[in-house]
């Protein structure tokens, strides 16, 4: 179970820190590196923080059935929020996250702000590398908690698992970091919307099989009934994107035309539209 | 009050940012709790942990749906 909480804080936070990265790089290339590293470093620093505090609070005064339940409802609320991302974008309906193209947004949003000093470190490029890491890895902080703490399975274990679940994440900044290093540029290759899809699939199973717990619900199996969820939510999600590819896609224009096709009816009949479809 | 909406609102986009999947999950725990906690549901307590299941299936559905169709 503690390995569980590693390996998912692991994979969550890889996708969250390849996005952070994409943002400290623009800043280092554009502002300067003293800028982006210092708002990077303040950033982990505050999710240190908040993981020590809240991750203690947790641990110290919660008992682990109620903090089961609770954080298999917000596990099962994070995890369909993410698995409904990745299947939008598998199925065809959402574009795929691409860090080529925000890169030279971001790059361009830069530049015209003009000229900065080089070796100083600049308000505007510390603030947005750190509201940029700070964001990215609030979530991956709420997952090192929740996963922390309650992949334990008495109050004892608690604390091991929880700095189980934060090694996963640091293992994953760092990997993140020395790859971006070598790489220079933005990491494009990694798979983010698979890592999104298996880590809300394992966010939605965790989540039910706590919650379920909490509840007082008796598995069948006990904890090997969690890898049968897996198992039923990823084939569930396999299906879900197979139908959604066969859904064809309405584009915002056409969202706009058939609206604007609503309103010209309207004014042309007093019935509305969907009393126009009942009368044919 | 401004500030008080916009931190509801970004915490509610924290969590979950999507109302179908805040109330297909909010209703699926009320059905859940009633047939754990009623007596007279004795018969179908055994049932309540894949009740669960398919009302958090069926809220990802219909969810994506709501995406895909309108």
């Amino acid at each position: 179970m503690i390995w569980s909480s590693a390996i998912s804080a692991f994979l969550a936070s890889i996708v969250e820190f390849v996005e952070a990265l994409t943002i400290v790089l623009v800043v280092g290339v554009t502002i300067n590196w003293k800028s982006a590293l210092a708002g990077t470093a303040a950033a982990a620093l505050t999710l240190v923080v908040l993981v020590a505090i809240f991750g203690t609070a947790l641990v110290v005064f919660i008992p682990i059935e109620a903090l089961r339940l609770i954080v298999g409802i917000i596990l099962v609320l994070f995890g369909l929020k993410w698995l409904k991302k990745a299947i939008l974008r598998y199925g065809g309906h959402k574009a795929l996250h691409d860090e080529e193209a925000i890169y030279e947004e971001e790059m361009r949003a830069m530049r015209a702000r003009g000229e900065t000093l080089p070796y100083k470190i600049d308000g505007f490029g510390f603030a947005t590398a750190y509201k940029s890491v700070l964001l990215e890895g609030l979530e991956v902080a709420f997952i090192v908690i929740t996963f922390g703490t309650s992949a334990a399975q008495t109050d004892q274990e608690k604390t091991p698992a929880l700095l189980a679940a934060a090694s996963g994440a640091i293992a994953a900044g760092l990997l993140v970091l020395i790859v971006g290093s070598l790489v220079r540029g933005p990491l494009t290759r990694v798979p983010e919307n698979t890592l999104k899809f298996g880590v809300g699939v394992m966010l939605a199973s965790f989540g039910t099989f706590w919650a379920g717990e909490g509840f007082g619900i008796e598995w069948p199996g006990a904890d090997l009934f969690l890898l049968g969820l897996i198992v039923f939510y990823l084939l569930v999600s396999f299906l879900l994107v197979s139908w959604l590819r066969s859904v064809p896609k309405v584009s915002k224009a056409n969202k706009l035309s058939n609206s604007l096709v609503d309103i010209n009816l309207d004014l042309d009949d007093p019935t509305t539209p969907l009393q126009q479809e009942e009368l044919h | 009050m401004q500030a008080t909406t916009n931190f509801l609102k970004a915490v509610f986009n924290f969590f979950v940012g999507d109302i179908v999947i805040l109330v297909g999950v909010a209703l699926t725990l009320v059905v859940v709790a009633l047939v754990e906690s009623l007596s007279f549901l004795n018969s179908i307590r055994e049932t309540g942990g894949y009740i669960f299941i398919a009302g958090i299936v069926l809220t990802l559905f219909i969810t994506l749906r709501r995406e895909t169709h309108s």
